[in-house]
Parts: C-alpha cells; structure tokens; sequence
C-alpha cells in the first residue's frame, strides 16, 4: 500500500494480528502505509498501543529456564549415547545366533583343552617297563627265571 | 616437518587459556550443519554448542504447551538425543536443524498432550514463580495465571504457531516451515490467537492491555 492505496483502519487492525506489534515484522510493502495511517489516525495509534500491551501481556508468562540438571545430563550425552550405541549393536537380535555360536564354540574349546590326551603322557605312549616296576623288577623277575 | 601427534598435543597441553577459547569461539562460529558434522565425529565441544543454541528454547517451547517443567524437560532431553542419534545420517543443506528439532519437540508434546488432556492452573503457578510474598509480587503471580490461563486455552495449532513466535521468536517463515504449513496459514493462526487474547485478557486485564 501506498499514498495512492492508503491503508484502512480495519487493514491496519488485520496487520498488528497477523504479524504481531513490530514493525520489523511487518511486510515491508504495508509499512509506509501503517506509518502514514499512523501519522493521522488516533484509532491507528491506539490500535497499536493494545498490539504493545498484548505482547507485554505475554511477556508477562516467560518459560523456566533449562535446569542445572538437565546440562547435566544432556552434557554426558554423547558418552551416553555411544554405550548405548555399543549395546544396541551387541544386543541386536541379527546378532544372537552369531553369539550363540560363538558360545558354543568357545564351550566346546574349553571342554576340549580340559581332556586328558595321549600327548599328556609323553610322545612314546604308555610305558609298560615304568608301570611295571622300571627295569629293576624285570631285572629280579629275570634271576627268578633263571 | 611434519608435526608429530605428540608435539600437537603439547603444543594443545602448553597453551594458554587464549588460544582454548579461540577454539570454542571457532565452535561457536560453525553453523549448526557444520555442528552436526563435527557431533557425528565425536566432538563434544560441538556438542555443547548445538546444546547451548537450542536447549534452552526446546524447554520454553515444550513448557508453553505442556505446562509442567518435568515433563519440558522430558521432552527437551528427548529431542536431543534423537538429535545425537541422528547426527550420523544427517544431510547437511537439508531441513533446518532448528525446525527439525522442533518437529520432534512439537510431536512429543502432541503424543503428551494427548495423554492428558487438561492441566491444572494451580501447578502452573507453582511451577513458574516460586517466590512469594508482597502486593507486587501476586498482582504478578495473578497476572501471570490469567495471561498463562488465556494462552493455554488458545486451541493447540493457535497456540503451537504463537508459542514458536512470539516466546521463541521464529519468523513466520520459520514457523511454517516447523509446522509444515503456509506462510498464510501461520499468520491466519496468529490472528486469531491474538484476537482471542486480545478479547480474553480485555475483560481480565484490561487496564493493563491500555496502560503500555
């Protein structure tokens, strides 16, 4: 709107509810209008006075400020987040049958590793001349003999 | 020569408290793209970053539509986690970090919202002015009621788009973005919200709403 298009009281009204008591927020084709509309009207200008008183109002109703607390926690976040990450990845079901198995194998080495074999014993086997007595008993069992 | 990663650190252990704050203040410098970027690396001086410019309004925008600071809070903690979560896979040049968290924020207090569907005033006053005591102080802790009163009963989208303008001061384009309607659609919202209150606190306050 301009000198040749002059904005209406009603116009003016319609403006402070759409875009707030600002100007900075106002289009900025509609503010030279406003202001000479302004510039003139007392209904204009008290108009705008309840558009500031409006917003004053609600200033009146601010939001608490984030607590102590909350920094907190929100600060450790990210160590948070990666153990979650870790035991997400861990605990996710494609991943059970692959523990499973692993379990199992590891089970399986363990009981493997606890058996005694022929290894345990010596490379030669079992030594019939030792579980005898050594070869001083054979050597008595031979004089018999004789 | 190249400098070792030892002969950084030192260089990083030996300076002064300058040339650390030099390193926030480049932080602080980064756009919350860039921010999201250097998060997904592990950078918790990003981290804190992106905390300082958006904790706050979650809290403010989930409080206004909630009516409970625990449940805000909720909300906030939420809202950044998701963000943690999706730091990874985030497109830079895509949506607004800004309007997306606000789109997860607005949809966690809808779910909240519909979990219960009425807050009493009584615990709002409890809740934002814990002080007290004197002539001054409950003509405000009134004030604050009636005004908090009037906006709470604005119907949720009115209050969703005045809550994002007015208390955290989007432009209406940032408004309709987050809320994914039209630039009209927003200020259409908003003036209805702002006659609604305008008639409302006439009657309740309107002394007040002549006397600025």
């Amino acid at each position: 709107m301009d000198k040749t298009n002059p904005m209406t009281l009603d116009a003016f009204e319609a403006l402070l509810d759409r875009c707030g008591a600002n100007p900075d927020h106002w289009p900025v084709g509609d503010r030279d209008a406003a202001d000479q509309l302004l510039a003139h009207s007392a209904d204009a200008q008290n108009a705008l006075r309840r558009a500031v008183g409006l917003e004053r109002l609600l200033d009146l109703d601010p939001a608490p400020l984030p607590s102590d607390a909350l920094e907190a926690r929100i600060a450790t976040l990210p160590r948070a987040e990666t153990a979650h990450w870790i035991w997400m990845v861990v605990a996710r079901p494609v991943w059970r049958p692959a523990v499973l198995a692993a379990a199992m194998l590891g089970g399986v080495y363990l009981g493997a590793a606890a058996l005694p074999t022929s290894t345990a014993y010596g490379d030669s086997g079992f030594d019939l001349n030792s579980i005898a007595g050594g070869g001083e008993t054979l050597g008595v069992i031979e004089s018999l003999e004789e | 020569m190249a400098p070792t990663v030892a002969a950084s650190r030192a260089a990083w252990m030996s300076a002064g408290e300058g040339t650390r704050r030099s390193r926030v203040d480049d932080v602080s410098g980064l756009t919350d793209d860039a921010l999201i970027a250097r998060i997904s690396d592990g950078d918790q001086l990003a981290w804190g970053e992106i905390t300082r410019r958006h904790l706050g309004a979650l809290v403010g925008y989930a409080w206004h539509m909630l009516r409970d600071r625990a449940e805000a809070e909720d909300v906030a903690q939420e809202t950044m986690v998701r963000l943690m979560r999706k730091a990874d896979t985030w497109e830079p040049g895509g949506a607004k970090v800004k309007t997306w968290l606000f789109r997860v924020a607005i949809n966690q207090c809808i779910d909240r919202q519909r979990a219960r569907r009425t807050t009493s005033l009584d615990v709002l006053a409890e809740q934002t002015d814990p002080d007290t005591g004197g002539a001054t102080v409950a003509r405000d802790h009134a004030l604050r009621r009636t005004v908090g009163g009037a906006v709470d009963d604005l119907p949720t989208r009115q209050k969703q788009a005045l809550t994002l303008v007015h208390y955290q001061g989007f432009s209406q384009k940032e408004a309709a973005d987050t809320l994914d309607i039209s630039v009209e659609a927003v200020e259409s919202l908003l003036a209805r919200a702002r006659r609604t209150l305008k008639a409302q606190l006439r009657d309740l306050a309107g002394d007040l709403l002549e006397e600025w």
